[in-house]
């Protein structure tokens, strides 16, 4: 057995290629941490859930009271009875124009499911700033939402 | 205000609005707030009254939705981590997620005992408190429910997070029904297996506890062949704390299995787990279940539940049984199995069998060719139940739906909507695929993150393209699309999940939309460099399945085509690249070594050197060009590796230390980038075999024991990515070997056990792979080497052949695969040196001519491989010696004697001349150094003998 040849190593290490491919994109985005994946989360689930409301919504013809917005058998968001998605994320649009910094941590905060710190971490400001906003943009959006009906 | 005045309001007075708001917050008590207030806002009205309006907004039902959102999100999103801390025990690895919530491996932190447990977190919907009371209450119950079948629940707590969560047993074994295809059971055999689920469920019914969510999912069978059945008395905990059914049905991942009273919130008996078993054997028998349901909108299947009424197994047989032979299934089911199945799966709980044991015991009645209890349903007695059923209402429930899967509305009243959607749809399945996608990849873990965002744009593709056919952007993204799903399915030139199988259909169906949009525009250079990216996709796939000739055929179209495009835009450094490897790919499968090669170590050389010729110059003009150094230290290592076997170790050496050089100086450059990090480990495992034939074991024991710690980490941190763990058991495998030559068997046996451990999970995990096939082989047969070596024949002999099946298997399904041939040449081999030793020369003889023979094809069909010509020279000088062992057999004549060592002597001189010829070329490797002198030794024995 002495002269055997050692067999096949590790899988064809062209993952070269993957390297080549990811590297034109690494330049506009470097995403470092998890904080900020979750930011991008957020971004997605939002268009997902306004697009799959939108979709209910041209279901029902007009029936633009859906209260329970089912994604699969695994998410499933319980939204408020009293509140509409579509009628929040036009809110939130409104809110985009005028502070478009503040409109993102709601965003992450509705739709990322993340908490005040890691908000923090993706925009790279102070939990203190985040909360403050925070605290202020809720007021704002709470009084649109009844503006707007 | 109205929403439109607030445009006007300006960004510049939200500012100054905004941290007035902010700070009057702040304020400890309501008057100096409106100090505050006052004092900061001065004289200007506007901004007094918004800043009050602000402050005095009550915000209760934003954060209510805020929190709903969250909650759920979170724990989507996050899951838990590997290392995370679940009561007393570790997180290892997600198993799996479903309509109740998420499955982990873990183990006790205090390494309390050792055996793996499975931890079910359930998700939020279910009321905690409530689970737990019960469970506390019913852990009597369930503590007394010890049986080899049933996976035993150990415990159950809250996580941090204030979820509910059970720990039970850890099986690691498949669905009833997929074991049984796979093993391609007969219908006796299955019933025999279902046999032994009824006997499990009938003790737990003797003890009054009944399952209710009995489903393949939660009967698995090992890689024994034992069968475990999970969650035993969970869904009981779940049922009553939760008051609707609604809610209990929403949860279940299968509906189909509840039985109707379970649907229509009925007490739930024992007999209810008859059914369930029943639509189980149903499907065991037929490969389908008994009700066709359209969605999983959970009316319908309520409906199809209560109402429909199954088709005969008999008739329903599909054609996934239809290896055996659909007729012949057909017949064993018609008349007592399929009476059988349907007296189980009764609506009305009194008219199926009252137990499980009484439905057990019809089964075997059925096997020993006894006459059945079960008799067929009559028409008049399901006429007059169907009137009855309709009275009752049924409960409505929430749809569930995969969001993800929607169709599109387009009504031609709601075209503007609809044309609206569309493009939003669009504009987010393309943002998936070219923003997100890109921009996790880089990070460690994330490959089954890649994976759902891929194949949720997929979907959301594929229902647009079907509304849009002939819309040629769209075409093309949905293709692009393909590509990568086939990418991360299972292409191991990336990080990838192991699917083989799931992969090439989606580089065809990528492939087939590239070609026919290439055809009406056949100029394009992005359409040909794309069809290139389907091609060289599928070839990749090839490669790995050990398809060569039709993967070379696949990667010189792409070469071609790449070419092309190269030709329109000379000055673009990426086309070359890409070009570049082309080349290497296509010297990988003409020669490289290492891995199922055509055996041309010529053609192969020569391609890496079109790589080199392409790279070289670009890397002196571009020395910050990562891409161009990282390719080029790829191709170096390649041919390291071909001169290594043509005999060169001087040479492979020096081009293998360039090689890590190149990659030690990126992967320091960016030290979070996982890619330079993998292709620097491998890098360092090529250099051990250099290494190795420079008879320099210490340092590769070294070598391979950094590489060991350094993938395990990479591995803990991704385990969903199966390249690393396949790198893990590569390297355990080598270590192994290398102990093996400084005479640890222990140590070598050790390292092999735990490579095969990875590599048959691997296999079960992608059994199409050829590469996991071919682990397995090579781990078996390194096993029996050591076997033999601790003088475990018989062990041994058993390991080689079953590495032997697998490499012939491989050999017969692509007669040209050179590599498969000299693998099976070798395990020939190994297997005559065991039978020697164990005193069957004859046996031996067989298998070392074999071997011979091979070798010899090999050999002349790669004439530039020293490796191989030493690998001939050698099974010369073994076969020589087995001829005087013979020779030396006891109860020959005197004319048998002599003819052995006449025919020894002939074999060890062909050895000694193919010796010769490689000292003289320089080509004989330190490691192979004193062979020549072993082979003079035999010659003078024999010359002794006959003289």
């Amino acid at each position: 057995m002495q002269s055997e040849r050692p067999d096949h190593t590790l899988q064809p290490t062209a993952l070269v290629h993957e390297a080549y491919l990811r590297m034109a994109n690494q330049r506009q985005s470097a995403w470092q941490n998890r904080a900020q994946l979750l930011g991008i989360f957020a971004r997605m689930m939002r268009r997902i859930l306004i697009d799959h409301a939108n979709a209910r919504w041209a279901e029902k013809r007009g029936g633009k009271d859906a209260v329970r917005i089912a994604l699969d058998e695994n998410i499933d968001i319980p939204a408020v009875k009293e509140l509409n998605l579509l009628e929040v994320d036009e809110s939130l649009q409104r809110l985009e124009r005028l502070d478009d910094e503040q409109a993102k941590i709601v965003e992450m905060r509705f739709f990322g499911g993340l908490t005040i710190e890691e908000i923090a971490a993706a925009l790279a400001i102070s939990p203190t700033t985040v909360k403050r906003e925070w605290a202020v943009a809720k007021r704002w959006l709470q009084r649109d939402l009844a503006r707007a009906k | 205000m109205k929403p439109q005045d607030q445009e006007q309001l300006t960004a510049e007075r939200w500012q100054l609005i905004k941290r007035i708001v902010a700070e009057a917050l702040e304020q400890t008590s309501v008057e100096k707030r409106s100090e505050f207030i006052r004092k900061r806002c001065g004289n200007d009205q506007d901004v007094l009254r918004e800043v009050e309006s602000l402050v005095e907004q009550t915000t209760g039902s934003i954060e209510k939705f805020a929190q709903g959102t969250t909650d759920v999100l979170r724990r989507q999103m996050s899951g838990l981590a590997s290392g995370q801390l679940v009561g007393a025990y570790r997180i290892l690895r997600e198993l799996g997620r479903g309509g109740m919530g998420a499955v982990y491996l873990a183990e006790r932190a205090d390494g309390a005992f050792e055996k793996q447990v499975a931890i079910k977190i359930l998700k939020r919907g279910t009321d905690t408190d409530e689970v737990l009371r019960r469970f506390s209450s019913e852990r009597q119950i369930l503590a007394r429910l010890t049986h080899p079948k049933i996976a035993a629940l150990l415990d159950a707590g809250t996580t941090e997070h204030d979820l509910p969560y059970f720990v039970m047993e850890y099986v690691d074994g498949k669905p009833i029904t997929k074991y049984a295809d796979e093993h391609k059971l007969s219908v006796n055999e299955r019933l025999t297996l279902f046999r032994e689920i009824c006997s499990a469920v009938s003790y737990a019914h003797q003890r009054l506890i009944i399952h209710r969510d009995l489903k393949p999912t939660n009967v698995l069978v090992t890689n024994l062949g034992e069968i475990k059945l999970l969650d035993f008395g969970i869904a009981k905990l779940l049922d009553e704390s939760t008051p609707e059914v609604t809610l209990t049905l929403q949860r279940r991942m299968t509906p189909e299995y509840a039985s109707p009273e379970q649907v229509a919130g009925d007490s739930v008996t024992t007999v209810s787990d008859v059914y369930s078993l029943g639509i189980l054997l149903y499907e065991l028998l037929t490969g389908c279940r008994p009700y066709r349901l359209k969605t999983r909108n959970p009316d319908e299947v309520t409906r199809a539940i209560r109402e429909q009424n199954p088709d005969r197994p008999s008739t329903a047989v599909t054609s996934s049984r239809a290896e055996i032979g659909i007729e012949k299934v057909r017949r064993q089911l018609r008349g007592d199995l399929d009476n059988i199945v349907l007296k189980a799966i009764r609506k009305e709980p009194e008219r199926r069998y009252a137990s499980v044991e009484r439905f057990s015991a019809d089964i075997r009645r059925h096997l020993e060719g006894l006459p059945v209890r079960a008799r067929k349903d009559t028409v008049g007695y399901r006429a007059g139940k169907f009137m009855g059923r309709h009275k009752i209402g049924v409960a409505v429930v929430a749809l569930i739906m995969s969001i993800l899967a929607a169709g599109i509305i387009t009504t031609t009243t709601e075209a503007r909507r609809a044309n609206r959607r569309f493009n939003e749809v669009r504009q987010l399945a393309h943002s998936v695929l070219f923003d997100y996608h890109d921009a996790i990849a880089a990070l460690p873990g994330s490959t089954a993150v890649r994976q759902k965002l891929v194949q949720d744009a997929l979907k959301y593709l594929d229902n647009l393209s079907r509304e849009a056919s002939n819309d040629r952007d769209l075409l093309r993204e949905l293709a692009t699309a393909y590509q990568k799903v086939g990418q991360i399915q299972g292409n191991s030139y990336y990080v990838n999940l192991g699917d083989t199988s799931g992969a090439i259909k989606s580089y065809r169906r990528s492939l087939e939309i590239r070609e026919s949009l290439l055809s009406s525009a056949p100029q394009d250079p992005g359409l040909q460099n794309e069809v290139a990216n389907s091609y060289e996709g599928i070839g990749d796939m090839l490669y790995t399945t050990g398809e060569l000739q039709a993967g070379l055929k696949s990667y010189e179209r792409a070469r071609q085509l790449r070419e092309h495009v190269a030709a329109i835009d000379p000055a673009k450094i990426d086309h070359r690249i890409a070009m570049a490897v082309l080349d290497e790919k296509i010297g990988d499968i003409k020669g490289l070594e290492s891995f199922a090669n055509l055996g041309d170590t010529a053609g192969a050389l020569a391609s890496y050197q079109k790589a080199k010729d392409l790279l070289e110059p670009l890397a002196a003009a571009n020395t910050q060009n990562v891409e161009v150094t990282s390719q080029l230290a790829e191709v170096l290592n390649r041919e390291g590796m071909l001169l290594d076997t043509t005999g060169d170790v001087a040479g492979a050496l020096a081009m293998q230390r360039r090689s890590v050089g190149m990659l030690e100086q990126l992967a320091a450059a960016d030290p979070n980038n996982q890619t330079y990090r993998v292709q620097l480990l491998a890098a360092k495992a090529f250099l051990r075999y250099a290494l190795v034939d420079n008879n320099q074991i210490a340092q590769a024991i070294d070598q391979s024991r950094q590489l060991i710690a350094e993938l395990q980490r990479i591995a803990t941190a991704d385990p969903k990515n199966s390249d690393v763990r396949r790198s893990l058991g590569v390297t355990y495998n080598a270590l192994g070997q290398d102990l093996l030559r400084t005479g640890d068997v222990a140590g070598a046996l050790e390292n092999h056990r735990k490579a095969l451990a990875i590599s048959e999970a691997l296999l079960g995990a992608d059994p199409d792979n050829e590469q996991n096939k071919s682990d397995v082989a090579f781990t078996v047969q390194r096993l029996g080497e050591a076997l033999a070596a601790q003088r475990s024949y018989k062990l041994a002999i058993q390991n080689y052949r079953r590495a032997l099946a697998i490499r012939e298997a491989t050999l017969a399904a692509e007669p040209s695969n050179a590599r498969a041939k000299d693998d099976v040449s070798t395990i020939q081999a190994d297997i005559a040196q065991t039978l020697i030793e164990d005193g069957d020369a004859h046996g031996a003889m067989t298998a070392m001519s074999t071997a011979l023979s091979l070798a010899e094809q090999v050999a002349s069909q790669a004439p530039s491989n020293a490796r191989l010509r030493a690998r001939l020279a050698l099974r010369h000088l073994e076969i020589g010696k087995i001829h005087a062992r013979l020779a030396q057999a006891s109860g020959r004549s005197e004319a048998d004697r002599k003819f052995e060592w006449q025919q020894a002597r002939e074999q060890l001189v062909q050895s000694a001349v193919i010796w010769r010829q490689l000292k003289d070329n320089g080509t004989l490797i330190p490691l192979d150094a004193g062979k020549p002198d072993e082979v003079t030794h035999e010659i003078a024995k024999c010359d002794a003998v006959l003289r």
